[in-house]
């Protein structure tokens, strides 16, 4: 790239010297090369400024739906389960642990109460239900 | 509306979303194309905004916070797409050069196009400078480059810019 069409083309993106402004504003009433470069530069900033792309219809939406979905993974339901799983364990635990005190054992019938009963009174009792 | 949004509102937060999508388009569209990969970190530079809203203290317009966020990602996302294009054959310029040929040829898609055929490095002085508006000096710190890079960055990329608009007969000289 020629010295002065690196001024010209710096001349949009900086402020230039005195000098370089001279040198510059001689040469555009020249060279008919340079003017026309600098029609075509200024031809390509105006349509780089006119840039208007946009997302597809419904942008919004989309967000505030990955934002929903980023809230439901964030809102961890594992700590609220595990409590009520080791909160059920350990009633369980003391359950057995009250069985076994009170009737020294803890084999099915004394858990379902029947331990005391034979069999002739499960009976007597079955049928008088 | 930041303060409304922080304590729940989504209406608010919407809101947000629809004053600044087309900015961010602008940025992630400039930068990616017009890809799902824009639409992509578009919507996440909201979302990575919903998850530190508490952290914005105004010291900067919104509309330049959320910028930041997107050029960010932007440049992120062209790092990972320059690794994947290096380790990778199919070329992604060559993709978006099919995809578009069908596209219709219209002003935005025809710079959207123009923007993709620049090099990486070309095209965020491009987006920065000449799109988004930054001053040389901000682009050279966002970019974390000498300014002098910028300004010849930009020269070369202008050149290659106005050669394809010629070409496409989008400026008449």
């Amino acid at each position: 790239m020629k010295k002065i069409e690196q001024i010209l083309s710096e001349s949009y993106h900086r402020e230039l010297t005195g000098e370089e402004k001279n040198i510059l504003e001689q040469a555009l009433k020249e060279d008919e090369n340079l003017k026309k470069e600098k029609l075509g530069l200024d031809q390509t900033n105006e349509l780089l400024k006119s840039y208007h792309p946009v997302f597809k219809k419904g942008f919004a939406d989309r967000v505030m739906d990955r934002m929903m979905e980023q809230r439901l993974k964030a809102m961890d339901l594992f700590p609220f389960f595990k409590k009520v799983f080791i909160g059920g364990i350990a009633a369980a635990l003391a359950l057995l642990l009250s069985v076994y005190l009170s009737d020294g054992s803890i084999d099915p019938d004394t858990l379902m109460g029947l331990s005391d009963l034979h069999s002739e009174e499960l009976l007597f009792a079955l049928m008088n239900f | 509306m930041v303060r409304q949004a922080l304590k729940g509102d989504q209406h608010a937060f919407r809101k947000i979303v629809e004053l600044n999508e087309d900015r961010i388009a602008k940025v992630v569209i400039g930068f990616l194309g017009n890809t799902p990969e824009a639409e992509d970190v578009g919507q996440e530079v909201f979302i990575r905004f919903f998850q530190s809203m508490d952290r914005y203290k105004g010291d900067a317009a919104l509309s330049t916070y959320l910028t930041r966020i997107a050029i960010n990602l932007s440049l992120n996302a062209l790092k990972k797409r320059e690794k994947e294009r290096k380790s990778n054959l199919d070329d992604v310029y060559h993709t978006v050069k099919s995809e578009d040929e069908h596209l219709k040829k219209e002003t935005t898609d025809l710079v959207t196009e123009a923007l993709q055929r620049l090099e990486p490095e070309f095209r965020s002085v491009v987006v920065l400078r000449m799109i988004e508006g930054f001053s040389t000096k901000e682009t050279a710190e966002i970019l974390k480059i000498p300014a002098g890079t910028v300004l010849s960055r930009l020269s070369r990329a202008q050149k290659k810019l106005k050669d394809w608009f010629q070409k496409e007969k989008m400026i008449l000289l």
